[in-house]
């Protein structure tokens, strides 16, 4: 069932095994898997079943910080969440990326690549993807990898049919969460509004938030206050260590044709450092991307190489000519370094319902230079070496001067803020997504991730979210044998 | 082409095998609709790689010869002993990059 807005009384005399509070990529996954295990399911959603300006308007917060960007447009508030403007990327994160890699970065999450890959297939299913396939070696230090690209799945699209037949799941739209009710260790019920902001009260056995990377920090934070704190007992990582995936022009290369680089549709080769050379660059983990250019751009980057070695230069242009060679622009989005200071706050500017809107701490460190450039680093070392090519770096990227302010600058990609982490002084959810100190209170989405790989994250929801599934299945059956 | 195939006094066609064979005219089917038609694209084909071979030839073959010398090492890069990276202007090069 959907229905596109609440009627009164719809909820007062219902209690259900699970209610999920967010309709994105995690939530409409987990409705699906559940309501097809014949769980009662209600999946809240704030936003209606289309864009609405005054629905988005909700998502306006600040970036504190010296790289902006707005919040109101990273993300999308109704039915598929920001799956409707995902761009279809999809990798899943390598093994090193659950653990710990440089002394002093806190990486390392409590579960590792082998308890997310036995939901890789049907994760790939759902994404619509082909199976990934093994990267590549280039070199000893650097491998050539994949990048799946889904249609892109659009979840409202794909799943609404599902949803709307699925007799045990009810979607109800503009129903926007607005406190959680705590009760003896346990969540015990949500508050609601609807868009004239009348009040509702929804019951569960189990909650679990799939607001996004931004909104599940907003929401804890504003309930804990609410609730004097016991939502969230040890609030001490609650909000921080929020990530993106910085996305930057780092340089430029030309390259030889018989180069094992593999463009893809997009015109983009792949290419990521491997495990071991992370590990000795004391650095983490960087995703490069060659995208080929075309020949005015690349002659004007070979004349500007023949002003440092014209000879190289005046035979590199002939290459060129002759389209042996072709010119790349060199950009990368990399694993930023986990920092408690990069976090979410609620900001003293609240939105029509009364709650504290977001305001988002975020700024790049030195360290996130280091991992770029070393990165940057190993491949422009790997071309020379294998006489594939040379790679121009720009001059932030070798120490001179700041990020720059005017580039992509990030990925859209939210992550942390309720990181996950066997110990509550440094993870709101432990290894099951469960928040720590809560007996029923799950938290699906990129928001758990305690750290953020290279991989864009979308893949990886779904896979937390089918893992969650099967948690909360397995709940669900002994709280019945009980 | 076509033209160019014919001879200039007879006006047959140089690449008809009954016309080489024979000597004689009456023996070319020039325009007959049976006329060995692939045997002359085979033959044609010495003549049309000077035309073609640009378009046809994989860049990447030796029969491409570059313009100038390739600098030393930058064909297919310095053995890893011999790799000196240095940077100029941001360009990651060999040292022997001139």
């Amino acid at each position: 069932m959907l229905a596109e807005q609440i009627t009164r009384g719809a909820l007062d005399s219902r209690l259900f095994d699970v209610c999920l509070i967010g309709a994105g990529p995690a939530g409409i996954t987990l409705a699906t898997e559940l309501g097809s295990r014949g769980q009662s399911v209600l999946l809240l959603e704030a936003g209606g079943a289309s864009y609405e300006e005054s629905s988005q308007a909700m998502y306006q917060g600040e970036v504190v910080g010296a790289l902006k960007f707005a919040l109101d447009t990273s993300r999308l508030r109704y039915l598929g969440g920001a799956s409707n403007h995902w761009g279809g990327f999809c990798q899943a994160l390598d093994a090193v990326d659950f653990e710990s890699k440089v002394a002093g970065v806190d990486t390392e999450w409590p579960i590792r690549r082998r308890h997310l890959d036995p939901y890789l297939t049907r994760a790939e299913a759902i994404v619509e993807i082909p199976a990934l396939t093994p990267d590549r070696p280039y070199g000893e230090r650097l491998r050539l990898t994949t990048m799946r690209f889904s249609p892109p799945v659009n979840f409202a699209t794909k799943y609404r049919g599902t949803l709307e037949t699925l007799p045990n799941v009810a979607t109800l739209l503009q129903a926007c969460v607005v406190n959680l009710q705590e009760r003896d260790g346990a969540i015990v019920s949500v508050e609601v509004t609807d868009p004239d902001n009348g009040r509702h009260t929804a019951r569960a056995r189990r909650f679990v938030l799939c607001a996004g990377g931004i909104e599940n920090s907003r929401m804890l934070l504003w309930a804990n206050q609410r609730n004097g704190g016991r939502v969230v007992r040890d609030p001490r990582a609650l909000g921080r260590y929020w990530l993106e995936h910085p996305h930057f022009t780092i340089g430029e290369a030309f390259l030889d044709e018989r180069a094992p680089f593999v463009f893809d549709k997009w015109s983009i080769a792949w290419s990521s450092p491997t495990a071991q050379a992370i590990r000795d660059k004391g650095a983490l983990n960087a995703g490069l991307r060659l995208t080929r250019r075309n020949r005015e751009s690349s002659r004007q980057m070979i004349a500007d190489l023949s002003c440092v070695a014209p000879e190289l230069g005046q035979w590199a242009m002939a290459k060129l000519k002759r389209r042996l060679f072709c010119g790349a622009m060199l950009r990368a989005s990399w694993e930023q370094a986990p920092r408690a200071w990069n976090r979410v706050v609620l900001s003293t500017d609240r939105d029509r319902h009364g709650t504290p809107r977001a305001e988002l701490h975020w700024r790049l460190d030195d360290f996130d230079r280091h991992t770029v450039a070393s990165a940057a680093t190993l491949l422009a070392e790997e071309i020379l070496r294998r006489g594939d090519g040379r790679v121009r770096l720009d001059p932030w990227v070798l120490g001179r001067g700041s990020f720059p302010t005017d580039d992509e600058i990030k990925g859209n990609h939210h992550m942390g803020g309720t990181r996950m982490s066997s110990s509550p002084a440094t993870g709101v959810v432990d290894a099951d997504c469960k928040v720590h100190g809560l007996s029923n209170l799950y938290v699906a989405g990129s928001s758990v991730f305690p750290s953020s790989g290279a991989a864009n994250p979308t893949l990886t929801i779904v896979q937390l979210a089918l893992r969650l599934a099967d948690r909360l299945g397995e709940r669900a059956s002994a709280a019945s044998v009980l | 082409m076509k033209t160019a195939l014919r001879h200039p006094a007879t006006g047959r066609h140089r690449l008809c095998r009954w016309s080489r064979s024979t000597g004689s005219p009456d023996d070319s089917p020039d325009d007959s609709p049976d006329r060995p038609t692939a045997r002359r694209v085979f033959l044609a084909i010495p003549l049309l790689i000077p035309l073609l071979a640009p378009l046809i030839i994989p860049r990447r073959t030796a029969f491409v010869t570059p313009l100038i010398a390739p600098p030393r090492q930058a064909m297919r890069g310095p053995a890893p002993a011999d790799l000196h990276p240095v940077e100029r202007a941001g360009w990651i090069l060999d040292a022997s990059d001139r």
